[in-house]
């Protein structure tokens, strides 16, 4: 049905329904047989569902309650039901229209057209359930249903009456409601199937009906579905309306067929007053459709009127546009699937130059024959649904000319939605073709500025779709023009995170209120086809129209995702090395570079000295790989130091045939860059290789001198920093190989260097005495404190000598000197100690000597005197012991001649003790007469001549007379002391006072022979080992005994006059010193003395051999 | 046998008496002067076989004294006794047949060196001995 059809209004409906359902309800009571109380045909039910299916659902309601309020109030009155009887009738009456119109609407929808097969077998599908339904809900109320066996009948009864009074009025009103106009029935395949399917129907019924008990008297009801088919041919072959009146016959058939009814038990009684009431009945039905059918055909007729005075304005507007249409000056043309032209306006007959008459009727005749194939496909577009502009499309008119015109062609459908027309408006263009000319030019010259500036370029529409998008544009997202073109922008090139922002920006920039002021920039990111992100930076502008509406939204952007990278790669470099020195610096600044710049190879190597080879620092290749070292001579790098920067772009190999390192690593393109150091000298090369070919340098020319002038700086510091560590560690060394002692210290006196000889003298490790306050660690410089401080106050060196210090128990002397620090961001000093012992004690010796001397030329002169008096004593104490002797003759002469017995005298002598004494006066003498000897040896003054003299002679006189110097006062004996004489075999003479040194060696020989016998070791037999041998210009004889040896503390005065370790009977103090003074001062030599405590002594003499370094 | 006749000339009246008391005891025929003068004197008088000579002496000193003496009695013989330790014998004695043996230093540890010294000194009696 067609939508454009007027429908009732519903108070309409209302009012024909509330005056026809009475008539109904009235109609259906008279028809009920007196004596089996069921009625026959019910037409309320059908009544109520045609005017459901024409009222709105919102009037349902109304509609129902008044049918209801009347279907109980008549039953009431007519059946003389109980009350409540009638109103659960009267629900059961309502329930059957609504559930039937439910499901009409629901199905079908309000305008059933029973003219289609499928609204017919909706229908009664809806009449049977909506019957069958009110049946279960009355039937178990009626009085009836409690006899067994009756609930069944009831409920066939109920349902065969309703459905067949539905089916009799709403088929008859809704078939006249039904278009007239349509001229389709049933489609023959449908009605087929609905005509099966209603012959089922009929033969189940009718099983159904035979099987049940005592249902004879419906026979002639079973007829009813029998007679369905014809019914069904009568509506394909008459329509719906036929079919209605069909149906009404059939019914008054039946009616008057139940005459010959029985009901079970009942007698047949024919009752002629029945066919009276038929008839009446017939009659009331009649009248009833017949004024339902007129006041809706009357209310349709209205409505059809109003339908046609619009039909009649439409054609009046149809005339006028096709005046409108002739009028335009663009030409239009309706031409049908055929190419048949249909319409041809005025313009067309302008521009084109045929008549209407001449063409309507007849095909196209404006295209060219050669675009005849074109036109064709343009065409199957247009009937495929398309709308097509074309701008340049070439036409002929009826003189023959080719002309431009522009054209617009789209479909026309007809009533099924079918293409039939194709509405063609075209326009010559050919003059304005030539006005495009120049404004095309003036485009290309734009289009061209705008693809070949670097500047992203976007121009959007107001509603945000991409109008204009240039070169770098496409270059830089990966999208053409023609991917890009009418699509939104936030569609595609935006990513989900940043839509809302952007967005959020477009909105404020179209409504045009916002702040956004255009020159704003702002940044987002563009995905690009392959889903990588690009950073823009914006900045738009808006254009308008006259009226203020955007026209255009003009977006010019920068990428800066490169310079982003680069600045990262920057970044990278300065923060990513900063942290970082010596190897790591390199291994990441070569990472970096080769990240940053893409290249699967990266190297930093440096020139070895001589500038011939060079060895990388760091290289790179997917990873730190191990370094190597090459020749420079025919690679790349070798080029590089003379070049400054190199770039090979493709087929290294060519160029360096003989780097077999580029061609074993497939390397193809290189670019280096010449590291220089702050001179300007070449120190190293930075390099980027790679497999592939490397042509777009531009990135690698901006990094790789900020990449090598960083990496020169820290090569430059690293060499540096070898070259201070050589120095310190060079000067740790010197200040550690010094034999004085070294400390350092702020000015605080806080001690910040201590060397090694500070270290042994203290024996406090470095480790513990740095950071310590210097008085703690080295207290003999307490004292000195002031004198530390003046020295860095006033920068003056200040110099101490012989300080005494007790270190370990013996006293030793140093020289202190302290060094200010003059660099003056070190305040601080260094004070030196210098072990002067020795040599102070060397000193004191020599000046012991030098008193030795005087005392010695004393002594020459003093000897004399001194020595004859000692003579008188010791001769006259022999003559005494002499004259006590009983030996002698003339001692008992003369006691005989005094008459005393000698014998007596010595008795006496003896036992006063005066011979005892006169030993000793003699022994004493002696001594004395000994010391004034020796004293006499510290005299210049030397007789004896220097001559040649055999060491071995030496040795041997001086070993005869210890072999006789066997003394029983004497604790040694040299008789028991193994003595072994090493005598170099060739040995030289040499020169000296032979009596002068045989003395030394006997004085050495019996100190040692003493020593050892001092204190005896039964482990080890006492050992004299005498060892002559040249040293150099010198002779040397060494004195050695396995004795105790001594201490430091004795040793260092052994030289020392008067200086002993022997009782003070025994020695005289002047042994070694005498030894000492005759080697050094008479014979220009020297003499030192080794000893280790428990092992043993050494005194070695060395004498020159050539005899000008003998003294006078 | 006549004993040897040993002149003893020092100064030092301690020494000169000790010393001639020893040889006396010992068994020579001993004669002393405190000077080269009273030496000299006491040898024109009566010849000895043995002269022991101090060097420093007032006067005429020691060596003076044996040179002088020899060209007068040349058969004597000389033994010097002084106290000087550092004393060498210089050639002049050495040619008038003195060797460093005949040097004593004073203070002697033992006379008994020297008066073998004399004995040994004898030309003419070697074989006496005290």
């Amino acid at each position: 049905m067609d939508s454009r059809e007027p429908s009732p209004k519903p108070l309409f409906v209302l009012v024909i329904l509330v005056l026809l359902y009475p008539l109904a309800h009235v109609a259906s009571s008279i028809l009920t047989l007196p004596d089996s109380h069921i009625p026959l045909i019910w037409l309320g039910s059908g009544c109520v569902l045609c005017a459901l299916t024409q009222l709105p659902y919102r009037w349902w309601p109304a509609a129902l309650a008044l049918c209801g309020i009347m279907d109980a109030a008549i039953t009431h009155l007519i059946s003389d039901s109980q009350p409540v009887n009638a109103v659960l009738v009267a629900m059961g009456d309502m329930i059957e229209p609504l559930t039937g119109a439910a499901i009409l609407r629901f199905t079908v929808g309000s305008k059933v057209d029973l003219s289609r097969a499928r609204d017919a077998l909706w229908l009664s599908a809806a009449l049977v359930t909506g019957a069958t339904f009110s049946g279960l809900v009355v039937v178990p109320g009626m009085v009836d249903a409690a006899i067994p066996g009756h609930f069944a009948l009831l409920w066939q009864q109920w349902t065969f009456s309703a459905v067949l009074g539905s089916t009799l009025l709403s088929w008859t009103v809704l078939s006249w409601l039904s278009p007239r106009e349509s001229e389709r029935l049933f489609s023959t395949r449908r009605a087929v199937i609905g005509f099966v399917l209603l012959a089922l129907l009929a033969v189940l019924q009718m099983q159904w009906v035979l099987a049940t008990p005592g249902s004879t008297w419906f026979l002639g009801v079973a007829k009813t579905p029998l007679l369905m088919p014809v019914l069904l041919w009568t509506a394909i072959r008459w329509g719906p309306r036929a079919t209605s009146l069909l149906l009404t016959a059939i019914t008054i058939q039946l009616l008057v067929a139940f005459e010959d009814m029985q009901m079970p038990g009942d007698q047949p009684a024919i009752k002629p007053a029945q066919i009276a009431t038929a008839l009446q009945l017939a009659i009331a039905i009649a009248g009833g459709c017949l004024l339902v059918i007129s006041s809706i055909s009357w209310e349709r007729r209205k409505l059809l009127a109003r339908y046609r005075t619009t039909i009649g304005e439409l054609t009046l507007t149809k005339g006028r546009l096709e005046k409108v249409l002739d009028s335009a000056p663009m030409a239009t043309m309706l031409v049908n699937t055929d190419r048949i032209v249909m319409f041809w306006n005025k313009a067309a007959e302008r521009i084109f130059g045929w008549r209407a008459e001449e063409v309507v009727g007849r095909p196209v005749p404006t295209v060219p024959e050669h675009l005849r194939e074109a036109q064709d496909i343009i065409r199957n577009r247009i009937l495929a649904g398309e709308t097509l502009e074309y701008q340049d499309l070439v036409r002929q008119t009826k003189d023959g000319r080719l002309i431009n015109i522009t054209s617009s062609a789209g479909p026309a459908y007809d009533a099924d939605g079918k293409i039939n027309t194709i509405i063609v408006m075209q326009m010559d263009a050919t003059r304005q073709h030539q006005a495009d000319e120049s404004l095309k030019q003036e485009r290309d010259f734009n289009a061209t500025i705008l693809n070949t500036v670097g500047s992203l370029v976007v121009v959007l529409d107001a509603q945000g779709r991409i109008v204009l998008f240039n070169r770098a544009c496409e270059k830089c997202v990966n999208y053409t023009y023609e991917e890009v073109k009418g699509r939104r922008f936030w569609d595609f090139l935006l990513s989900p995170e940043e839509k809302p922002g952007v967005m959020g920006v477009w909105d404020t920039l179209v409504s045009g209120n916002a702040d956004l002021t255009p020159s704003d920039e702002y940044t987002n990111h563009w995905i690009t086809k392959d889903g990588r992100p690009r950073l823009i930076m914006w900045t738009t502008a808006v254009l308008r129209n006259s009226a203020g509406e955007i026209i255009y939204v003009i977006g010019t952007g920068t990428d800066l995702t490169d310079s982003q990278r680069a600045e990262r790669s920057l970044r990278a470099v300065v923060e990513g090395t900063s942290r970082d020195t010596g190897e790591d610096f390199f291994r990441n600044l070569v990472r970096h570079l080769a990240q940053s710049l893409g290249a699967s190879w990266a190297s930093l190597a440096v020139i070895d000295p001589g500038d011939a080879t060079a060895r990388t620092l760091a290289l790179w290749h997917g990873d730190i790989i191990p370094n190597i070292q090459y020749a420079l001579r025919g690679t790349p790098c070798g080029t590089v130091i003379d070049r400054d920067q190199c770039h090979y772009p493709d087929n290294i190999a060519a160029e360096f045939p003989d780097d077999l390192w580029l061609r074993e690593n497939h390397i193809s393109s290189y670019m280096g860059m010449r590291i220089a150091d702050s001179t300007g000298k070449a120190i190293g090369i930075l390099a980027l290789m790679d497999e592939r070919p490397m042509h777009d340098t531009s990135q690698a020319d901006a990094l790789l001198p900020i990449f090598a002038e960083r990496a020169a700086a820290e090569i430059e510091r690293m060499r540096a920093q070898e070259l201070t560590i050589q120095l310190r560690t060079l000067l740790q060394d010197m200040i550690d190989s010094m034999p004085s002692t070294l400390a350092g210290v702020d000015n605080h006196s806080i001690v910040t260097h201590w060397n090694r000889e500070a270290e042994i003298l203290t024996t406090i490790p470095a480790r513990d005495a740095l950071g310590r306050r210097l008085e703690d660690v080295l207290p003999v410089v307490a004292p000195l404190q002031p004198s530390i401080a003046h020295a860095i106050s006033f920068l003056q060196t200040q110099a101490h000598s012989r300080v005494p210090w007790t270190v370990r128990g013996e006293q030793r002397f140093f020289d202190i000197t302290i060094y200010p620090l003059i660099a003056d961001w070190v305040g601080g000093a260094v004070v030196r100690l210098d072990d002067v012992t020795d040599r102070t004690r060397m000193e004191e010796m020599v000046i012991q000597s030098e008193k030795m001397v005087s005392i010695g030329g004393l002594a020459a002169g003093l000897a004399h005197e001194v020595n004859n008096p000692l003579a008188g004593m010791m001769q006259g104490a022999q003559v005494i012991q002499n004259r006590l002797s009983e030996h002698l003759p003339a001692n008992q002469k003369a006691a005989d001649a005094i008459g005393v017995n000698l014998q007596s005298v010595r008795a006496y002598a003896e036992h006063r003790g005066i011979l005892a004494m006169l030993e000793s006066m003699r022994d004493t003498g002696q001594r004395a007469a000994k010391i004034v000897n020796n004293m006499l040896h510290f005299s210049r003054k030397n007789g004896e001549a220097s001559r040649p003299t055999s060491a071995a002679d030496l040795i041997e006189k001086t070993l005869a007379i210890t072999r006789n110097d066997y003394d029983l006062r004497n604790k040694y004996d040299f008789h028991t002391i193994s003595i072994v004489c090493d005598i170099q075999p060739d040995m030289p003479l040499i020169p000296c006072q032979e009596t002068e040194i045989q003395q030394v060696l006997l004085n050495l020989l019996k100190n040692a022979a003493e020593a050892m016998f001092e204190q005896p070791d039964a482990s080890k037999p006492p050992t004299l080992t005498l060892r002559v041998s040249v040293d150099d210009d010198k002779a040397r004889i060494e004195v050695r005994d396995n004795g105790p040896g001594m201490t430091d503390a004795v040793r260092r005065r052994v030289f020392e006059p008067f200086f002993t370790t022997k009782g003070p009977t025994t020695g005289t103090g002047l042994g070694l010193p005498v030894c000492y003074f005759i080697v050094t001062r008479n014979h220009g030599g020297t003499m030192t003395v080794e000893s280790t405590p428990g092992v043993g002594t050494s005194f070695i003499l060395h004498l020159p051999l050539s005899p000008i370094a003998i003294q006078a | 046998m006549n004993p040897i006749r040993v002149l003893i000339l020092d100064d030092d009246p301690a020494v000169r008496y000790s010393l001639g008391c020893y040889l006396e005891d010992t068994g020579f025929d001993v004669r002393v002067a405190p000077n080269a003068d009273e030496a000299t004197r006491l040898l024109d008088q009566c010849p000895s076989d043995v002269a022991i000579v101090d060097l420093r002496l007032p006067g005429t000193d020691g060596e003076s004294f044996i040179h002088a003496i020899h060209a007068r009695h040349p058969a004597l013989r000389f033994i010097i006794h002084t106290g000087s330790a550092a004393y060498d014998l210089p050639q002049s004695l050495r040619r008038i047949g003195m060797s460093p043996d005949h040097v004593f230093r004073k203070p002697a540890a033992d006379l008994a060196l020297l008066a073998q010294a004399i004995a040994m000194l004898n030309p003419n009696d070697g074989s006496h001995t005290p």
